[in-house]
C-alpha cells in the first residue's frame, strides 16, 4: 500500500505514526515545501526570543524517519493532483502515485491588501520558521517594529521581538486583543501584562497605508496617526492553505469539507489538520479549528482510516495554552457570550477566572495566571458532564474531589 | 504495566507521599537537604487532596493513551515504549502548559518545565508507595476497583 | 484566669530538621500542632497527652515530646500528682476518669520470681530440634476417663477449645475500641488458631468471618446479646467483674455510640452505654449457677462457659464458688488491669495482684480437689513471654492479653482512651481516625509479637528440662522468689531464690 503524505507538520507526522503501526510494510513519501525537515510550528516564537536553538526546533528527530522507512521529501511543492489517476505532481515535475493520500497544508498568513503594500523587503508574516529566521536577521535594537493583528500570532510575534527591539507597537482592530480567545476583563489583563513588559498597543486601529517606496518607512493608521516603522508584521491571521485541494477538485468551504472519517469528498483523499473544516462540539458548528493538538489528533485518526482501520472524528473544541510575558493563559470554548450563557467568575491581584456554563454543562472557560489542573475543565466540556454532579464550588481549585466517589473510584483504576 | 492505586478508605491525608516524592526527585535525596537547602526546591509529582474526613492521593495514570502525549508541541512528552512510563524529557521541554491543558486528571503540575509522576523511572517501587504509612497506595498491574 | 494546672508535656520541635510538611498538625487530634500562615508549625502544649503520633510520623524525627519541668516545692506526702488531682478536681466537680491499668509504682511480683534451668540432671530440650508443645485445651475435665475394651474412651467429655498457644486476647468491646482494632484482634486470633474477646459491646457483622474464633462475653448491661450472638461465640464468657474497675459497672459516653456501635449494642444511637454493677438476676452463687446453666441450654451444652471475676480479697473463695455453680472456665483479671474508662481511685486502690491471686485460687482449688473441674486463665497486664511462663508456673492453663496486643498495634500508653481521640485509632469511633489503623497492617504485627512470646516460651521450657505446657501447669518448684517476704512467698506457694 502506498501512502502520499503532503505537508510535515502535526497532522502529517501523526498520520504516519498511524499509519505505519497498523500497515508496517507499507510505503510512505512525505511532501513538504519548506527546505526544513519538520519543527514543531509554535516554537518559532521561542525561537525568534533565543529560548530554543534551531537544533531543539524539531518535533520528530531524524531517526523517525529512517526508523519509520519514510521517504521525505523537502524544499518541493505539491502543486497538482489527478485523483483519477491517483497520481500527486511537485512543483520539480516529479511524479508520485499513491493509494491512500492526505493532505495536511496546513495554513497559510492572511494577508489583506494595503494601499502601498509592494513586496517591501521589512515586511513579514509570522507562521513559519523561515518567516522566524528572516525576523530574526533583519531585527536590530533601535528599530520601531509594527506590528498588525493583536491576535495569538501578533502578540507571540511581539513577545519574540521583544527580546531585540525596545520599541514594539501592536495594531489591533477590533476592541480587545485575542478578541477570539478572551472576554473585554481578559484582554484587559493581558494588555497590561504586555504594557509592563514595554510593548505598546492600540486597539480599534489598523494600518491603512503604507509609506516608504524601497521599504516602508511609516504607517498612516486608520484612525489617522501616522507612526513610524521599520519593521513591519502582518499578522492579522491565517486561513486554511486549500490550494492543492482545489486542484484536487474537492469540496471545499473555506477549508476542505470531510465525513466523520476525514475522508474528502473524493474517495481515497483524507485531509486533516489547520486546513479542514472541522465539527466544534461545544456550539455545534463546523469551523476551522487550527490547534496544534486538534491536528495531531485529526492526523492519528486520518491515519487509522487510511490504514484501513475505521476511527470516527467527532470534533474537537477550541483550546488553548498560552503564556504572554511570564502570564499563563488556558481558555477554552465559549468566554464571550456573556448574555446566552450562565456566566461564573473570581477576579483577584493574582489570577481571573471565568466559565460560561449552559444547560448545567461548562461551555467554557477563561483562567489568566491560574493554570492548575486545567485539564480537569478540559474534561467536564468535553464528556459533558453536568456540573450538579459535582462536589463543592466550581470556583474553588478544582480536583479529584470535586466529583463524587464513585467517580473517583472510576477515574483513578479506569484507564 | 505496573501503577499507582490509591486506595481512599486507607488514607490518612498525612501527606507524607508528597514529602517523599520530592525527596525521591530531589539532587540530594535527603529530605531535610531537599526541603531546606535545594534551590529550586524539588516539585511533588503527588497531590493529596481533601481533608481529614476524605482525602485521596493522586498521581499521573500513565493513560494508554496519553492526551498529553498528543498535545505536547515540541514532542517532548512521550510514551516509553517497553515500560509504558510517560514522562517529558526535560531538555524539550519548554514549559508552555500545553499538556496540562489536556490532562483530564489534571495529574500535571505547571513550574518551569512540566512535573509529574515518572513512576520513579520504573527502578524500584515508588517513593510514595514505599512510605505510606497506612499502605493507602499501592502499586500493582491492572488495578481493578476493590 | 488563674491557671492551676500547666501542661504536663513540652513539645520540642528541632527547628533545623522540620521541613515544615504539617504532618503532625494534620495528624494530631487533640489539635496541639498547628500550621501558622507563614507555613512555620507551631505547637499548643496544653492538650498534649503524649500519644507519639507526631513523634513516629515526623519523616525527619523532628520531634520529641519532654515533661514539663515546673517542680512544686518537694513533698513526699503532698507530692505534684497528689495536688494537681484536686486542683482538678476543684475545677470540674467530676470523678476523676482515666484509661488502661494501675499505672501506681504497687511491687509487681512476676519481676520478683525466678526461673529455673536445667543443668546436669533432667537436662534441657532444644525447642528447635524437638518437639514442643504449647497447646492447650480449655474446658472442665471430668474426675476419671473409663474406655471400652477398644481403647475408646466411653466416658462422656464436656466441651472444650484447643489453643494453639497458651494466649487469647482479652475482652476489648466494640464501642471502647474501634471496628479496624477489633478486626485486627479477630484476624490475628484467627492466624493464631486462638481466641479473641469480644467484650461486653456484642459482635459486628464484619467480624462474623471470625466466628470461629471468639469468645462472646455476657456482662451485667447484656449488650448485643441474643440467640445467634451466643451462638457464634465458641465459648460464652459471664463478666462478673473486671480488673480495672472491681465492683463497679461499665461507662461508654453517649458520643462514642455511633449508629454501628448503636446497632451492636442494641441500644439507641447517642445514648450512654451503662452497664450495671451487678447483674441484677445474680444475687446469689445459686443465680450465677442458673445463669450458666440457661446460656448452656440455650446453646445445646456445647460451648464451654467463662466466668470473669476480678481479682479481689476472696477471690479463693469466690472461684471456688464458681466452679461449683458449673462454670467451665474461670478468668481473673489482676488490679493492673486495663480499661477503656474507669474511675482513677477505683483503678489505682482496688482489686489486689493477679500473681497472688492465681496462686491463692490454684492453690485452694487444688486443696479442695476440684481443680481439674475448670480451665484457669488469668488477664491482669501479662506484658512478656516470662510473666506468661511464670503464670502458668503458678497455675494458670493460659493468660489473657490486651494492652500488649494494643502496644502492638501502635499504642503509646498515653491513657486517654475516654476521651475518644486515640490517635493510633484504636480506642475511637471517629471515621477519621478508626481509618488509620490498617487491619492488615496491625493484625500481623499482633501475630509477630504472639510468635515471637510462642518462641521465647518455648526456650524458656526447653530449659528447663520441660517439653509441654501440661508439665508446666502450677508446677511451682519452677519458680523461687527473690526479694520477697515470708508471708509473700508462703502465698505465692514457692521457694526463695537459694533454697
Amino acid at each position: 500500500m502506498k501512502y502520499v503524505i503532503i505537508g510535515n507538520s502535526a497532522a502529517g507526522l501523526s498520520a504516519c505514526e498511524r499509519i505505519k503501526t497498523n500497515d508496517p510494510s507499507c510505503e510512505i513519501t512525505i511532501v513538504s515545501e519548506e527546505t526544513y525537515s519538520n519543527y514543531s510550528r509554535p516554537l518559532i516564537s521561542y525561537y525568534l526570543k533565543d529560548k530554543v536553538s534551531k537544533e531543539n526546533m524539531f518535533y520528530r528527530d531524524e531517526a523517525f524517519y529512517l526508523k519509520n522507512n519514510i521517504e521525505l521529501i523537502l524544499a518541493n511543492k505539491a502543486v497538482d493532483v489527478d485523483s483519477v489517476a491517483k497520481k500527486v505532481v511537485l512543483a520539480d515535475g516529479t511524479v508520485l502515485s499513491y493509494d491512500k493520500l492526505l493532505i495536511a497544508t496546513g495554513s497559510i498568513p492572511f494577508v489583506p491588501p494595503v494601499e502601498g503594500m509592494k513586496d517591501q523587503p521589512n515586511i513579514f508574516t509570522f507562521l513559519s520558521m523561515k518567516d522566524s529566521e528572516q525576523i530574526k536577521a533583519y531585527a536590530k535594537k533601535d528599530m520601531k517594529v509594527v506590528i498588525v493583528g493583536g491576535g495569538l500570532i501578533g502578540l507571540k510575534a511581539a513577545e519574540g521581538l521583544n527580546k531585540i527591539c525596545s520599541d514594539i507597537t501592536v495594531l489591533e482592530l477590533s476592541d480587545r486583543l485575542l478578541a477570539t480567545i478572551l472576554d473585554k476583563k481578559g484582554s484587559d489583563i493581558i494588555g497590561n501584562q504586555i504594557a509592563s513588559a514595554g510593548v505598546k498597543y492600540l486597539l480599534g486601529d489598523t494600518a491603512s497605508k503604507i509609506q516608504g517606496k524601497d521599504k516602508v518607512e511609516s504607517l498612516v493608521l486608520k484612525s489617522g496617526k501616522i507612526i513610524p516603522c521599520d519593521l513591519l508584521v502582518m499578522a492579522v491571521g491565517v486561513r486554511p492553505n486549500v490550494e492543492l485541494a482545489q486542484k484536487a477538485g474537492v469540496t471545499l468551504n473555506r477549508g476542505i469539507i470531510t465525513n466523520e472519517y476525514l475522508e474528502t469528498s473524493i474517495k481515497d483523499i483524507f485531509a486533516a489538520g489547520d486546513c479542514t473544516v472541522s465539527l466544534d462540539v461545544i456550539d455545534g458548528n463546523h469551523k476551522i479549528l487550527a490547534l496544534w493538538p486538534n491536528a495531531v489528533f485529526q492526523g492519528k485518526i486520518a491515519g487509522e482510516n487510511m490504514a484501513g482501520k475505521p476511527s470516527l472524528y467527532n470534533g474537537n473544541f477550541p483550546m488553548n495554552a498560552i503564556d504572554f510575558f511570564g502570564l499563563q493563559v488556558m481558555t477554552c470554548g465559549v468566554v464571550n457570550s456573556d448574555d446566552d450563557y450562565e456566566i461564573k467568575k473570581v477576579e483577584t491581584e493574582q489570577f481571573y477566572k471565568k466559565f460560561s456554563i449552559k444547560d448545567d454543562t461548562l461551555a467554557g472557560y477563561i483562567l489568566i495566571g491560574v493554570p492548575e489542573r486545567a485539564g480537569i475543565y478540559n474534561s467536564l466540556v468535553r464528556d459533558k458532564t453536568k456540573l450538579s454532579t459535582l462536589q463543592g464550588d466550581l470556583l474553588d481549585p478544582i480536583g479529584i474531589m470535586h466529583f463524587t466517589q464513585e467517580e473517583r473510584t472510576k477515574k483513578i483504576y479506569g484507564v | 504495566m505496573k501503577r499507582v492505586y490509591a486506595v481512599e478508605k486507607l488514607c490518612l491525608n498525612c501527606k507524607l507521599c508528597e514529602v517523599y516524592c520530592k525527596t525521591a526527585h530531589s539532587k540530594s535525596k535527603n529530605v531535610i537537604k531537599a526541603y531546606k537547602y535545594e534551590t529550586p526546591v524539588p516539585e511533588s509529582r503527588i497531590f493529596v487532596e481533601g481533608d481529614n474526613t476524605a482525602s485521596l492521593a493522586f498521581s499521573c495514570r500513565h493513560c494508554e493513551h496519553p492526551a498529553c502525549v498528543e498535545a505536547c508541541i515540541t514532542g517532548a512528552m512521550v510514551k516509553d515504549p517497553e515500560t509504558g512510563i510517560v514522562t517529558n524529557v526535560k531538555e524539550r521541554c519548554i514549559g508552555c502548559m500545553t499538556c496540562l491543558l489536556v490532562c483530564p486528571y489534571g495529574a500535571i503540575r505547571p513550574g518551569h518545565i512540566a512535573y509529574k509522576c515518572d513512576l520513579c523511572q520504573g527502578e524500584t517501587t515508588p517513593a510514595c508507595v514505599a512510605n505510606c504509612p497506612n499502605h493507602a497506595l499501592v502499586y500493582i498491574e491492572g488495578g481493578s476497583e476493590k | 484566669m488563674l491557671e492551676y494546672l500547666m501542661p504536663e508535656y513540652k513539645v520540642i520541635r528541632d527547628k533545623d530538621r522540620c521541613i515544615e510538611c504539617g504532618a503532625c498538625a494534620r495528624q494530631c487530634s487533640n489539635e496541639v500542632h498547628k500550621i501558622e500562615e507563614d507555613g512555620s508549625l507551631s505547637a499548643d502544649e496544653v492538650k498534649c497527652v503524649n500519644c507519639q503520633r507526631c513523634v513516629c510520623l515526623c519523616p525527619t524525627r523532628a520531634i520529641s515530646i519532654q515533661k514539663y519541668e515546673n517542680n512544686f516545692r518537694e513533698n513526699a506526702n503532698w507530692t505534684d500528682q497528689s495536688m494537681k488531682e484536686i486542683f482538678k478536681q476543684a475545677a470540674t466537680g467530676g470523678i476523676l476518669l482515666s484509661a488502661m491499668g494501675n499505672p501506681q509504682p504497687y511491687p509487681i511480683y512476676w519481676d520478683k520470681m525466678l526461673l529455673n534451668a536445667s543443668q546436669v540432671t533432667n537436662p534441657s530440650i532444644d525447642p528447635l530440634r524437638e518437639p514442643m508443645e504449647t497447646r492447650t485445651i480449655l474446658g472442665r475435665k471430668p474426675d476419671s476417663v473409663e474406655f471400652d475394651e477398644n481403647g475408646r474412651i466411653t466416658t462422656e467429655i464436656p466441651p472444650g477449645v484447643t489453643i494453639d498457644v497458651p494466649i487469647m486476647f482479652s475482652a476489648m468491646s466494640f464501642g471502647s475500641i474501634s471496628l479496624n482494632a477489633q478486626k485486627s484482634l479477630a484476624m490475628a486470633a484467627k492466624e493464631l488458631n486462638t481466641f479473641y474477646n469480644t467484650g461486653e459491646g456484642g459482635m459486628h457483622q464484619d467480624l462474623f468471618p471470625y466466628a470461629d474464633h471468639s469468645i462472646v462475653q455476657v456482662a451485667s448491661g447484656r449488650f448485643g446479646v441474643h440467640k445467634e450472638y451466643l451462638e457464634r461465640g465458641q465459648i460464652i464468657e459471664i463478666k462478673i467483674g473486671q480488673g480495672a474497675k472491681p465492683g463497679i459497672g461499665g461507662h461508654l459516653p453517649g458520643e462514642k455510640v455511633n449508629s454501628e456501635v448503636s446497632k451492636t449494642r442494641m441500644i439507641p444511637e447517642g445514648s450512654d452505654a451503662i452497664s450495671p454493677a451487678p447483674h441484677h438476676d445474680i444475687y446469689s452463687i445459686e443465680d450465677l449457677r442458673q445463669l450458666i446453666y440457661s446460656l448452656k441450654e440455650a446453646t445445646g451444652y456445647k460451648k464451654p462457659v467463662a466466668v470473669k471475676i476480678a481479682a479481689v480479697h476472696n477471690s479463693a473463695a469466690i472461684a471456688s464458688g464458681i466452679v461449683r455453680a458449673g462454670a467451665d472456665i474461670v478468668v481473673m483479671d489482676g488490679y493492673r488491669g486495663g480499661s477503656g474508662a474507669t474511675p482513677t481511685r477505683i483503678r489505682d486502690n482496688v482489686g489486689i495482684p493477679i500473681e497472688l491471686a492465681l496462686a491463692a485460687v490454684d492453690q485452694r482449688l487444688r486443696d479442695e480437689g476440684i481443680r481439674n473441674q475448670i480451665s484457669l486463665v488469668i488477664a491482669g497486664s501479662i506484658r512478656n513471654s516470662a510473666d506468661i511462663v511464670k503464670a502458668i508456673a503458678l497455675g494458670a492453663d493460659a493468660v489473657y492479653v490486651a494492652s500488649a496486643a494494643l502496644i502492638a498495634m501502635g499504642c503509646h500508653m498515653c491513657r486517654t482512651c475516654n476521651t475518644g481521640k486515640c490517635n493510633w485509632g484504636i480506642a475511637t469511633q471517629r471515621d477519621d481516625l478508626v481509618k488509620r489503623l490498617n487491619p492488615e497492617i496491625m493484625s500481623k504485627r499482633v501475630v509477630n509479637l504472639i510468635h515471637a512470646w510462642d518462641h521465647e516460651i518455648q526456650e524458656m521450657l526447653g530449659g528447663m528440662g520441660i517439653n509441654s505446657i501440661d508439665s508446666l501447669r502450677g508446677n511451682r518448684l519452677m519458680l523461687r522468689g527473690i526479694g520477697l517476704s515470708e508471708k509473700e512467698l508462703e502465698i505465692l506457694g514457692i521457694k526463695h531464690a537459694g533454697e
